[in-house]
């Protein structure tokens, strides 16, 4: 068995803002000096960039506070569960307002220079036809990727078990149904663990697309985006497997939701206390 | 209390389209609901007064009265006591907007938060705030005739019983009063019994829901929260008014009317067993 990840190096884990959202944007990149973390993923979520309420002007303005902080932002990703977002449902109304959603997202990580775009395809509703929203997602896919494609920004597919695209079969399809140089694939370990995905056959069939990972740990039934080596995946063995295939893209401890708000630095810091134990010693 | 007073709701229904819950209720012979506002069935920036307008219609050809609307306010970004400008002011606006739809869909009754504030934020700014938001979204419920129920929770500025009692002293708006969420007492630590004397004639409605350490919202019995003590405590108090299940999140969205049955078997198995009383 592959264990740990002798060749991850330390530069490779992102900081990210998911659960400081009972802070203050300026909070966080304290937070992320402290913990000597300069690469971060954005999450563009209120209070910090709810796309909603944020002009490009206000935008430029938060750049320069990460600037000033002497981070960089290597991934941006909007908000997509918790709000009401899907380009894959039948309601037009929903489904549109989705993808002027994306479109701000877009035009925001544009502003902040990012490389990276993340996007999830979202699902349609009980009853709804699944090649429809196949469908629907893919026109989504499509019109957002033509815009990135001129922006110079790569949008990342990540495959969620509650939606359309809902594995890493599913992803790989997709990538290949739009086939843009701008569209490519990440990996979420919560997402390998309750589809029933094999880590390494998803990193297999993603190849040269597996641009990204978001390293969190879980527990079935219900406890999703937790702390690494608090939860039941075998991160370790994922290390090793990425390591196995030579993997250089970054790695997110994706906190998401609101189990650590309250102790969001500490929820940082142990995560990157476990993910550093997993690096080729001496970076950093 | 009496088969009446529950609510059923479309909370854990968002998986499905509106017309799927609203035939459900019929099928289940309930006539009065809390309207859950939040996608995909009616998420405030999405709908015009027309389109819920005609929401209205399919409830009316379903025999279905509207008793009470909750816009989503957790996990959409929605709080009138934070101190971010542009987050509160569309906060407000939401409501407002919120409200008019309360009154198309033709219920008396809207409920709102506080919403949270930051950990860096002035607590006491944070309580203006939420003071001058709930003012201003009561003075637009008073001119529609409309009633505001304040709900409190653990993580908000209005955060339990007391806070509402206070709240309600300090605005002294009739179109103003309180409920009370089982999970809010649990997760607040609140003395369910004392949160009631608290209100008293200010209590306007209950969320019914059990609660584990790690799970909230969950379907009575599901948990261990005594809801047979609460509903006795109601009874008790003489508590008239509705009570609804709030099974909040995604939890039962993909069997949600096995969830909503074993509500009303609950319910009815406490009527059964307090009959004689």
């Amino acid at each position: 068995m592959l264990l740990g990840g002798a060749n991850l190096v330390k530069e490779q884990f992102l900081g990210g803002n998911y659960q400081y959202t009972k802070h203050c944007f300026s909070y966080f990149l304290e937070s992320m000096k402290r913990l000597g973390i300069s690469h971060i993923e954005l999450y563009g979520a209120a209070p910090h960039l709810y796309l909603y309420d944020y002009t490009i002007g206000r935008v430029y303005e938060l750049k320069r506070q990460i600037q000033d902080a002497g981070m960089t932002v290597e991934c941006f990703t909007p908000e997509q569960c918790n709000y009401p977002i899907s380009m894959a449902i039948e309601d037009e109304v929903v489904r549109e307002r989705s993808l002027q959603y994306y479109e701000k997202a877009l035009a925001a990580a544009a502003v902040l220079e990012v490389p990276y775009m993340q996007m999830i395809s979202g699902g349609g509703l009980i009853g709804s036809k699944e090649e429809e929203n196949w469908k629907r997602a893919a026109d989504g896919f499509y019109r957002i990727v033509k815009q990135a494609e001129k922006l110079g920004i790569t949008i990342l597919l990540e495959a969620d078990f509650t939606c359309t695209v809902k594995n890493t079969a599913d992803a790989c399809r997709m990538l290949k149904e739009i086939n843009s140089p701008a569209f490519s694939g990440l990996l979420d370990t919560n997402t390998i663990y309750f589809s029933g995905d094999d880590f390494e056959e998803s990193v297999k069939a993603l190849g040269e697309d597996l641009r990204h990972v978001h390293f969190i740990d879980g527990k079935k039934p219900d406890a999703y985006c937790t702390i690494p080596g608090t939860g039941t995946i075998p991160l370790k063995e994922y290390a090793g497997i990425l390591d196995k295939y030579g993997y250089k893209g970054r790695l997110t401890p994706e906190l998401w939701g609101w189990q650590y708000v309250d102790m969001a630095e500490e929820a940082m810091k142990d995560s990157f206390q476990f993910v550093w134990s997993l690096c080729k010693e001496g970076t950093v | 209390m009496r088969k009446e007073q529950l609510l059923g709701s479309n909370y854990h229904y968002t998986k499905h389209p509106l017309s799927y819950f609203i035939d459900s209720m019929k099928r289940m012979g309930i006539g009065h609901i809390e309207f859950y506002g939040a996608s995909p069935h009616m998420y405030v920036d999405d709908y015009t007064i027309g389109q819920a307008r005609s929401v209205k219609r399919m409830l009316d050809a379903a025999g279905i009265q509207v008793e009470c609307f909750t816009s989503e306010q957790c996990a959409y970004p929605i709080s009138c006591s934070i101190s971010e400008p542009v987050m509160r002011e569309r906060s407000l606006k939401y409501y407002e907007k919120a409200l008019e739809l309360s009154y198309a869909v033709g219920s008396p009754i809207m409920q709102m938060m506080a919403g949270l504030s930051l950990i860096e934020d002035d607590k006491k700014e944070a309580w203006k705030w939420a003071a001058e938001g709930i003012y201003r979204v009561c003075k637009k419920a008073e001119t529609l005739g409309m009633t505001i129920i304040l709900e409190a929770d653990p993580v908000c500025t209005v955060a339990n019983a007391f806070d509402i009692r206070r709240m309600l002293d300090e605005l002294q708006m009739p179109v103003l009063k309180g409920m009370l969420d089982f999970n809010q007492i649990y997760n607040g630590k609140e003395d369910f019994e004392e949160a009631v004397d608290v209100l008293k004639e200010d209590l306007y409605h209950v969320h019914m829901n059990d609660a584990a350490p790690d799970a909230f919202c969950l379907i009575p019995g599901h948990g261990e929260i005594p809801l047979m003590k609460y509903f006795e405590i109601l009874d008790k108090k003489g508590y008239s008014r509705f009570v609804s299940p709030e099974l909040w999140g995604t939890r039962y969205a993909m069997a949600a009317d096995e969830a909503m049955e074993e509500i009303i078997e609950y319910f009815g198995n406490y009527l059964k067993e307090h009959k004689a009383e």
